[in-house]
């Protein structure tokens, strides 16, 4: 019998191979912490091993699928013959089993990049490192042997097709969205790794900060990008024309970010002053843990969601996982409090490192009220005996209030010094960017209403009584408040760029404005990558906001009928109907006027698969500009007379939400850009800088112009002249 | 062979007008609405119909109870939302007021069918909870950094008492200017 025609079996042997590989690397790494290097080179080889074993069986699966070997009970769930090859490896994470073989993967794959780097140095912290990765990696194998082994076969045998993927998932956002957010939870693991060897080393100083930090931001960017992709996913598929629903595992991938963003400026306290070990320990584990309970909320069936996978008895498993976390965690910290003593103190209230701390405790905060509110039907079943559910009015109405004080402290925190900050300093820092920010406030609320953006909004109260009132108040006013502050963080960022310049200028008087401007930036560029940060996050506030102005509109329209919303005007021309191996499409061609002058056509449409026929998929259309999107959803289309059913809404700025996650991009790069000093690296310094601009900018052209690839090109081109026969009435058989 | 008397075509014509006309109005019936007579589709026209603030404020805080987990009915498009928005405007029109409607809902689909739990009872606790540990942790913070800045102020003093200030620079510089300095020498790594 050859190996494939035993491939679930060679899969699952693999796993165990896993297993035992990863064991002996743990127990060869813990015993080359004696000081035996010859045990320490086989403890990294053991590493390199296993990881290659890793790889085998996520290969071993991927050939399962584009060979549709349906002998395997995961290939047959989630594939079936008509899916394109993009798709058939999409599948890999569609489901439960092959998600967690993605996520070991991954997980495996940094930590073969991280020995690799490690290299020579930290010797000490190195045979540690290797061991808490490889007790992960056992963790993944030990689930997927015991549990959710995607290699499983099915009892009954092969059947003929698959079932095919959720046409949820069949979506140009879910091929990269999934791979983004898991590098940004599993890359979280490196900085644990190294925070538990620190703690049993007791080598606690600034040494193992520096080395975890870069990895803390790559994790941290991932995130970043994956939970934007997860905003464009919902945003163009699921069709209610939002992008953030507060959703379990929305949320769970959300609050490892807050806890990530806490580190990234907390270190520099430790880095720069000695100060918060306990807390930069602290936040690093709870990254770490935060990634595991997202992924026991996503598999477990705790708590329902979308987004779940199916119930299965995994959780438990987790729950273990995280008990051990936390308890060597925290009996690591409290073992070592005594070395992880401050060796700083604070001046000063009005110095960098109090804004850092406040900012800190802010976005705790807000991680601190989703969590509970997260897990809060489940408390709520347990401990009370009452059922409840939270929809997403209670997080729009808690949430924003906290994030704006946070918002404020990103913008105050550059403008304070470090160690203290005089008074007359404090003045000169703040005159710039206060005076704009009180101009922007005084005209948004003279002209604002005029543009159709006006300060306040009349939120309605979620509670009844004087509680309801005073968050429904609070709430009517944050778009003026958010405005305000995105002027303010906006005028921070310039003004130290601007500062940044003229004091190099001072020290070299023959650098040109762009060539100090230029220097500066390589020179920091961690710093001033922060601070495109900054920038992005402020974009992105600015679109959120863009909420309160939205207009809805619902509406039934006859074939050459047409309807107003906001400047628009938008005809109904008729419907269509095209078919492909894998579903029927019925479109809605619509021509839209803007300002009454005509922009072009739009087709929102139904998709009918041939697996799933019950659901049809809403596939929204959209006109975009800088200034808002139109956002159209066709209901149902009535086969005799054509009348179809439209949901419109007019979603000012919600562009400038990607925008902004371009420019995070941007700056998260410029920060994590490999350090060479420009002026020695001559052109190829210049080159590569150019590169890392070049590579943003075609990432964020194509999170806005990947759709249309995703959907066959039917978009964005002109449409058939329509059919006109019913749509509805004489449907395609069915074949594929 | 012979109908009986009573079944003659003067006694059956009410009856064959009958049918004719239910049989005509079902027909009218069917089509202007063919969905319903091939089973496709039990209401509502796949959109989500909210026709003013109020419909949006009542909609946006009741669960749909289609099985969607956490779908409200200010989004979701099933059917079952749609009977359901119908049935909660009509109660508005009767003068109902959103929370009137609210608890009409509550009655019959239990209290997991609200977007918002009320806030009463345990429930605060939702709130309460996360509020207060805030409001510690902010405390804690606030008083680590005093308890930080007194020592710092002990270290001052103590290094006042062993060496005299340094002259003040007379060169014009302030303290901006050394912050900046400071800042530019030891740039980030």
């Amino acid at each position: 019998m050859s190996i494939w025609q035993s491939l679930p079996e060679f899969g699952t042997g693999v796993l165990y191979a896993i297993l035992i590989a990863a064991a002996y690397t743990f127990a060869v790494a813990i015993a080359s912490s004696t000081g035996r290097p010859r045990l320490l080179h086989a403890a990294r080889l053991g590493a390199f091993g296993t990881v290659s074993l890793v790889g085998l069986s996520v290969l071993v699966l991927a050939f399962a699928f584009v060979s549709h070997d349906f002998r395997i009970s995961y290939v047959a769930r989630y594939s079936d013959r008509t899916m394109t090859t993009p798709y058939l490896m999409a599948a890999l994470w569609g489901g439960q089993d092959g998600s967690l073989l993605w996520w070991l993967f991954l997980t495996s794959g940094f930590s073969a990049g991280c020995i690799w780097w490690l290299k020579r140095k930290y010797i000490e912290l190195q045979p540690y490192i290797i061991a808490t990765l490889m007790t992960i990696i056992s963790f993944f194998a030990i689930l997927m042997i015991f549990a959710a082994n995607p290699f499983a076969v099915q009892a009954a045998g092969a059947p003929i097709d698959g079932s095919g993927l959720n046409y949820q998932l069949r979506n140009f956002y879910m091929i990269i969205h999934p791979p983004s957010l898991y590098i940004g939870f599993t890359s979280s693991a490196i900085p644990f790794a190294f925070a538990i060897a620190a703690l049993v080393t007791g080598r606690l100083d600034n040494e193992w900060i520096v080395a975890s930090r870069k990895w803390m931001l790559f994790s941290w960017l991932f995130l970043s990008i994956g939970n934007a992709l997860g905003m464009l996913w919902a945003y163009e598929e699921l069709g209610w024309g939002g992008y953030w629903a507060w959703d379990p595992v929305e949320n769970a991938a959300f609050l490892p970010w807050l806890t990530a963003s806490a580190y990234v400026h907390s270190t520099m306290i430790q880095e720069r002053r000695g100060m918060l070990k306990v807390w930069n320990v602290f936040l690093i584990c709870a990254t770490f843990f935060l990634t595991i309970f997202g992924t026991f909320l996503t598999r477990s069936g705790l708590i329902s969601s979308v987004h779940s996978f199916a119930n299965s008895d995994i959780g438990i498993f987790f729950v273990y996982y995280m008990v051990v976390i936390v308890s060597v965690s925290g009996a690591l910290i409290f073992w070592r409090l005594p070395k992880l003593a401050s060796d700083g103190v604070f001046e000063s209230v009005l110095s960098r490192e109090a804004a850092f701390v406040l900012n800190n405790w802010g976005l705790l905060s807000v991680m601190l009220f989703i969590a509970t509110a997260t897990i809060w039907p489940r408390i709520s079943e347990w401990v009370f005996n009452q059922e409840s559910t939270l929809g997403p009015t209670f997080y729009n109405t808690w949430i924003p209030p906290i994030a704006l004080v946070v918002f404020f402290l990103m913008g105050a925190a550059p403008l304070l010094g470090w160690r203290k900050t005089s008074p007359e300093l404090f003045r000169k820092s703040f005159r710039w960017p206060g005076t704009v920010m009180a101009t922007v406030a005084v005209l948004h609320l003279l002209l604002g209403k005029r543009f159709g953006y006006p300060a306040f909004y009349d939120a309605a109260p979620i509670y009844e009584g004087t509680l309801g009132n005073v968050l429904a108040w609070l709430n009517g006013k944050l778009p003026f408040v958010t405005v305000m502050l995105v002027a303010f963080n906006i005028v921070v960022v310039i003004q130290e760029f601007v500062r940044g310049v003229k004091a190099r200028q001072k020290a070299h008087s023959d650098e040109g404005t762009f060539e100090s401007l230029f220097n500066l930036v390589a020179k920091a560029r961690r710093r001033y990558g922060g601070y495109v940060v900054h920038v992005g996050i402020a974009v992105m506030f600015l679109g959120f906001t863009g909420r309160a102005w939205g207009v809805d509109k619902e509406i039934s329209l006859a074939p050459n009928e047409e309807v107003q919303i906001e400047y628009y005007n938008v005809k109904y021309l008729g419907s269509r109907m095209e078919v492909d191996a894998e579903k029927r499409m019925i479109f809605a061609d619509m021509e839209v006027t803007r300002h009454g002058k005509p922009v072009g056509q739009i087709h929102p449409a139904k998709f009918i698969y041939v697996k799933g026929a019950e659901q049809p998929s809403t596939e929204v259309a959209k006109f975009m500009n800088v200034r808002d999107d139109l956002y159209v959803i066709v209901g149902m289309v009535n086969p005799q007379t054509k009348i179809a059913a439209f949901q419109l809404h007019v979603n000012p700025m919600v562009n400038l939400i990607w925008l902004g996650v371009g420019i995070l991009i941007l700056g998260a790069m410029f920060s994590l850009w490999p350090e060479a000093v420009l002026e020695e690296a001559g052109v190829f310094g210049y080159i590569r800088a150019a590169a890392s601009v070049a590579a943003s900018v075609v990432f964020a052209l194509l999170l806005a112009g990947g759709p249309a690839i995703a959907y066959g090109g039917t978009r964005g081109h002109p449409a058939p002249t329509p059919i006109e026969s019913p749509a509805l009435a004489n449907p395609v058989p069915n074949t594929p | 062979m012979k109908f009986p008397v009573h079944l003659s075509n003067r006694r059956r014509s009410p009856l064959h007008i009958a049918l004719l006309v239910s049989a005509s109005l079902g027909a009218g019936v069917l089509a202007i609405y063919p969905a319903d007579a091939i089973g496709q589709h039990s209401g509502g026209n796949g959109t989500v119909e909210i026709h003013n603030e109020t419909e949006r404020q009542l909609f946006w805080s009741l669960i749909c109870t289609c099985g969607c987990p956490r779908e409200t009915l200010g989004t979701c498009a099933c059917d079952i939302a749609s009977a359901r928005r119908e049935a909660l405007r009509e109660l508005l029109e009767t003068g109902k007021s959103v929370e009137q409607a609210q608890d009409a809902y509550v009655s019959l689909y239990g209290a997991k069918s609200l977007a918002v739990p009320r806030n009463k009872g345990s429930n605060r606790l939702l709130w309460v909870v996360p509020a207060v540990l805030i409001v510690l942790g902010g405390l804690f913070a606030v008083f680590t950094m005093r308890r930080f800045q007194q020592r710092s102020r002990d270290i001052d003093a103590l290094r006042s008492k062993e060496k005299p200030s340094p002259a003040k620079d007379s060169s014009g510089r302030d303290d901006y200017d050394d912050r900046l300095d400071q800042e530019l020498k030891d740039l980030d790594n």
